[in-house]
């Protein structure tokens, strides 16, 4: 197929996990250099979307595609990066140093046998050194603490300068000033390269100020488009009533951003 | 004097080498194996190694030759039950290793109850190991290891997160097919060095004491080779002095590095 200007298409997509329902009719265009949050509600399909567009889940009905072709035979992988939301990594003995972890990320762009040459290593350290985390590259990874390893395994996502980069909850366990470090970082990549960025998250605050479109997701498309037209549907605002539209749409006031860009609020 | 009367036996120099052979793949395989939580693969693999030999046994056939495709065919069966069912890996082990060994005592009962060749099988002698075995490991364990240095950056990726690694263009199953078939011929192996019950220890006490060392990746997989190899060794020349059985012997003797790994782990 084609390359498109849509990095992600999903057609009319419904999924099921044995007779319950997960995804219905879920449909939504995502062009290159957009910066889209997903929003819901605990178990409204947020995770299995993300699976479905990386081909990991076969929709029942419906149609995907990444970078124009069907995402089940997608195989361009060099330009995704992904973290997920739980890795199977668990022990804490695991005896890979960070760099180590950090270098798996260049692997998909690596022809086999898959090595890791010198002038990986420069790239590598660029990229702990964006997150900050340089003076751990020789820590194991088991010795880190719950936000450093998150650094790591982001720094890992975007080592490979992806089109593409895929975040399931990745905030979740950095501090507040990590977090806002993140953000900005992502930002700024997103604006410079032109990364298409996609990421789950329940901090809803951060798509007001930092993501182009929104999805709120509750097995079904409630709303796809801007934050700020989010605010001003009436359609929402009868969804969610006007006190609670309020509310969301107050939230990401923390920061000055949203108010640069838009002036109201 | 006595190290070379004891080295000038044929048993002694077969065993030594078959079981230096065996040690290392096991060693090896092991680290993958433990850090992705499938530590009781041999387990379960050995279970039904000890139902093939007594299907062997039963139609007077090599054992080695009946166990070696029914387990290799058990390792994809785990695999592919872990897969397609989304059970917990111990699950997935659990069942094919309860099969196994119901198939063993049941087929032992048809031949009129455990013989003195199953016997043996359930714990193993490697004094008895015949060249065509220890040849059969020297090139296995050369081909192992070429494929672990090739395959080694996929191996790595996949053992800290498949997921992730799928997304990076790794072809997982693939990587699995070969992991979980490795780790079948190894155990098949295995059981002659130190017998079905005792296969488990060989997978997961050289790689937990290597661990405590934090010597990186392929730190960890030299100095779980190292543990391996020397617990078999002495466990051979220990066995054949003081008369212990072989076997029990090596399990022990790779306890005790385990012990001692958490001790120096505690001291430094």
């Amino acid at each position: 197929m084609k390359e498109t200007e849509n990095v992600i298409s999903m057609q009319n997509v419904y999924f099921s996990y044995n007779s319950a329902e997960v995804l219905s009719g879920v449909s939504f265009d995502l062009k290159k250099g957009a910066f889209l949050g997903i929003v819901g509600p605990n178990g409204s399909g947020k995770t299995t979307l993300i699976r479905l567009m990386l081909g990991f889940l076969k929709p029942q009905i419906g149609d995907i595609y990444l970078f124009g072709q069907p995402a089940f035979l997608f195989k361009d992988w060099h330009r995704i990066g992904y973290l997920p939301q739980k890795t199977s990594f668990s022990d804490n003995h695991f005896p890979a140093k960070v760099k180590e972890i950090v270098a798996l990320g260049l692997l998909s762009k690596k022809r086999s046998p898959k090595r890791i040459f010198r002038e990986d290593l420069r790239i590598i350290d660029k990229y702990l050194d964006l997150f900050g985390i340089i003076d751990l590259k020789e820590k194991f990874i088991g010795e880190l603490s719950g936000g450093q390893r998150q650094r790591v395994l982001l720094a890992k996502a975007m080592v490979n300068e992806p089109e593409l980069l895929i975040l399931d909850e990745p905030t979740t366990a950095l501090d507040p000033e990590t977090r806002e470090r993140f953000f900005d970082i992502l930002k700024e990549i997103n604006n410079k390269k032109a990364m298409t960025i996609i990421m789950i998250t329940h901090d809803i605050g951060t798509i007001g100020r930092y993501a182009s479109n929104m999805l709120y997701l509750d097995k079904r498309v409630i709303f796809f488009g801007t934050f700020e037209s989010f605010c001003n549907s009436n359609d929402m605002t009868e969804y969610f009533g006007e006190f609670a539209q309020h509310l969301i749409c107050h939230r990401h006031d923390t920061g000055d951003i949203y108010k640069k860009s838009y002036g109201r609020i | 004097m006595v190290a070379f009367d004891f080295i000038s036996h044929g048993f002694i120099q077969k065993a030594l080498i078959g079981g230096f052979f065996i040690a290392m793949l096991c060693s090896t395989l092991g680290v993958f194996l433990v850090l992705r939580n499938l530590s009781l693969i041999g387990d379960g693999l050995s279970h039904v190694t000890f139902g093939s030999v007594a299907m062997g046994l039963l139609f007077k056939l090599y054992p080695f030759y009946i166990a070696i495709p029914i387990v290799m065919v058990s390792a994809i069966g785990i695999m592919k039950l872990k897969e397609k069912t989304r059970l917990f890996s111990d699950t997935a082990i659990g069942i094919v290793s309860s099969l196994g060994i119901a198939s063993g005592v049941f087929i032992s009962s048809i031949a009129g109850g455990l013989n003195i060749d199953l016997f043996s099988y359930l714990f193993g002698n490697i004094l008895a190991i015949n060249w065509t075995e220890v040849l059969v490991s020297f090139f296995l364990s050369l081909f192992f290891i070429f494929l672990i240095i090739i395959f080694y950056q996929e191996l790595l990726f996949i053992t800290f997160d498949e997921e992730s690694a799928q997304v990076s263009g790794i072809n997982v199953k693939k990587i699995n097919t070969m992991l979980y078939l490795m780790t079948a011929l190894t155990v098949v192996l295995a059981m002659k060095a130190v017998g079905v019950l005792l296969v488990t220890a060989l997978l997961i006490l050289p790689p937990v004491t290597a661990l405590q060392f934090s010597m990186g990746f392929k730190g960890t997989l030299f100095i779980s080779c190292v543990i391996g190899v020397l617990s078999v060794t002495a466990g051979i020349i220990l066995s054949f002095f003081m008369d212990f059985p072989t076997g029990a012997t090596i399990v022990i003797i790779n306890f005790l590095f385990f012990v001692l790994s958490l001790l120096f782990k505690k001291i430094f």
